[in-house]
């Protein structure tokens, strides 16, 4: 305990430590901010001018207009709104979820139910065709639920991958567990959620920065033949240095990831938590989660995230004797994932094997879940965000040890 | 209590660093004299046990001193180039080292004072160390070495980059503290060794040329020098 408050003590003096710990609390709460400013709204005052809104005035507009709408889209609501829609298009002759629509009515009429609107798009549109909501009858919603399954079906049977029946039988088996009717709560954006998976990307590469050096430093400056022949100065020193690592990024981490969540969770509003994930996204997407149960899951899958990147440095720099190239093969272990995915297109098991899977610009956690993603496994389909978080947890725990064995194999040469 | 080296060599690629090294240390203050390149920073490592002997064995009281917690636990090491920590102060540096060397809590802030006082650090107790002068650095590696009250110390160079008031005053508290200990004091410049040491180890080129007692020798730096005259005229 004492090697370990030490350790701790050690770090926090540190300048780079010091650093990262303030980047990695101020740039999520900054992530939050900017995440408010993709809001956009105009509408007609008084004198019949139009006036743009932006960010959070835009979102209280938004929100404020779509109040009327929030509640579960029972069957019944979404036929609501189907009729509404067509009545509105046989009144005025103009599509009113197209950009014509007169701006006030569209503000009033339109806004609270154009997310159920969008649910019955999803649900019927066919791939690469245009769709008109007039052409759907009111009664045909009666079977709306179940239609979301055939929408599932049949765009995993479009695509070249997922049409495996292997694929389809776990994405069915993972749909049926999806509460229904799905919640509308308005407020929202994807946009916010993009920033959430920006914020753990920068917390993963800062806690890449602060273990990367840890051994490399040691052995580069020579400080590693005394402390190597210490009494603690082997396995103790090697497990309570990845410990007090963990910890400091750990709690880092989830003050980062904490701030940016409350941030947007304050500007978005607390009671938006409540929508489904899938009337935020699509209809067919898999989790079984509000979007509160999302921001917990991504904060702590980008939490293994870290922890794996993290062992993974301490491992590169238990190898390393030079600090710059712990450093550099850290970073690029973070990024390589990205790159990799833009290059293959999709998922697969060598992305899957990097520690930082799951934190990307398309390759992310949110994405994974959000989209239809599966490996193979044998005649086995796996979710994608299972072998993520999986593979996370294998490799936290694997890169811990082959540190400790990295650490106590080195030789000193300086 | 016992040192022993026995037929310890060291190889790197084609350089035979040390070559079959045998030797029987006990308590008193050893030298270890040889021109640089000789091998005596390579034999300190096998013996601090931070460096795998490529044949042979370091032995504490007959047992291999690797993976011997009992031999760390009694051994205090000053490599010859260290550079410290950038952002720790003398106190934090020395309580963390206390820690590693599991010397006892209620212990550590008596000795972590007293070396301070004794290597004239107090003042600066509170100073970044890689705000400090060389000397002062020096002094902060050898109160680190000492923190455990080492039965056995390798001190390597210890008194570069000290001034001759520093280098006196090191061999004073050296002479003062090597009662009961095995003390092995590496240097190239023999005056830094032969007031003290009541052995000498000479080096060169990778073997042990000689070990004589400090009652064998009326000057050493003759003795030393004769040495390596010998070799050049053979």
């Amino acid at each position: 305990m004492r090697l370990y408050v030490q350790e701790l003590k050690r770090i926090l003096k540190s300048t780079r430590a010091r650093v990262v710990i303030i980047l990695a609390i101020f740039l999520p709460m900054l992530m939050a901010v900017l995440a408010s400013e993709f809001n956009d709204a105009d509408y007609l005052d008084s004198n019949g001018d139009k006036v743009y809104l932006h960010g959070t005035a835009a979102l209280s507009m938004i929100k404020e207009s779509s109040s009327a709408g929030n509640g579960e889209a029972t069957v019944e609501q979404l036929k609501n709104a189907l009729r509404t829609y067509q009545s509105l298009y046989e009144e005025t002759g103009i599509d009113p979820i197209g950009g014509d629509f007169p701006l006030e009515r569209y503000w009033q009429d339109v806004k609270p139910i154009a997310s159920r609107l969008r649910l019955i798009t999803q649900t019927y549109s066919k791939v690469n065709e245009p769709f008109d909501l007039r052409t759907i009858s009111v009664d045909s919603l009666d079977s709306f639920y179940d239609d979301t399954e055939k929408k599932l079906t049949s765009v995993m049977e479009s695509d070249q991958i997922l049409r495996d029946p292997a694929m389809i039988a776990k994405a069915q088996q993972l749909f049926h567990k999806v509460n229904i009717p799905f919640y509308i709560s308005h407020g929202y954006t994807r946009d916010a959620f993009d920033y959430i998976e920006f914020a753990v990307l920068i917390l993963v590469i800062l806690s890449a920065v602060l273990a990367a050096p840890v051994f490399s430093e040691r052995y580069s400056s020579g400080e590693d033949s005394i402390l190597r022949c210490t009494v603690c100065g082997r396995s103790k020193l090697v497990i309570t240095t990845i410990l007090a690592e963990l910890t400091v990024v750990t709690v880092t981490y989830f003050i980062g990831i904490g701030l940016h969540l409350l941030i947007s969770d304050k500007i978005f509003g607390i009671e938006t938590l409540k929508e489904s994930v899938q009337s935020l996204y699509t209809v067919y997407s898999l989790p079984n989660m509000n979007l509160l149960e999302l921001q917990i899951v991504l904060a702590f899958s980008g939490w293994l995230c870290c922890m794996a990147v993290t062992t993974m440095s301490l491992c590169i720099s238990a190898k390393a004797t030079e600090t710059s190239t712990s450093m550099v093969l850290s970073l690029i272990m973070v990024i390589l994932p990205t790159l990799l995915y833009s290059i293959s297109g999709g998922a697969n098991w060598l992305l899957a094997l990097f520690p930082s899977a799951s934190v990307g610009l398309s390759n992310n956690m949110l994405m994974s879940l959000v989209d239809l993603r599966f490996l193979m496994l044998g005649s086995t389909a796996v979710w994608y965000p299972t072998v993520l978080v999986s593979t996370a947890i294998v490799e936290f725990l694997l890169f811990a040890f082959i540190s400790h064995i990295m650490y106590a194999k080195h030789q000193v040469t300086k | 209590m016992e040192l022993e080296m026995i037929n310890l060599s060291k190889r790197f690629k084609k350089k035979e660093a040390v070559k079959c090294v045998n030797a029987h240390l006990t308590p008193g203050v050893w030298g270890l004299l040889g021109a640089n390149g000789a091998g005596k920073t390579t034999m300190m490592r096998m013996m601090a046990g931070i460096m795998e002997p490529s044949h042979g064995q370091v032995t504490f009281c007959g047992k291999d001193i690797r993976n011997n917690s009992q031999y760390r636990s009694v051994f205090g090491f000053l490599p010859q180039e260290i550079q410290f920590s950038k952002d720790l102060t003398v106190s934090d540096y020395l309580n963390y080292i206390a820690a590693l060397k599991d010397v006892p809590h209620d212990v550590t802030k008596k000795r972590i004072n007293n070396l301070l006082s004794v290597l004239t650090l107090e003042d600066v107790r509170n100073k970044k160390i890689v705000k400090l002068s060389g000397g002062m650095k020096r002094r902060v590696g050898i109160a680190q070495a000492m923190l455990n009250d080492p039965s056995v110390l390798i001190l390597d160079e210890p008194t570069a980059g000290l001034d001759p008031g520093e280098r006196i005053r090191f061999r004073n508290f050296l002479a003062a503290t090597s009662a009961d200990k095995i003390i092995i004091l590496s240097t190239h410049i023999v005056s830094d060794i032969e007031d003290i040491a009541d052995h000498v180890m000479i080096m060169k080129d990778g073997e042990l040329n000689r070990i004589v007692d400090s009652d064998e020798y009326d000057d050493l730096e003759q003795l030393y020098i004769s040495i390596f005259m010998e070799e050049a005229t053979k």
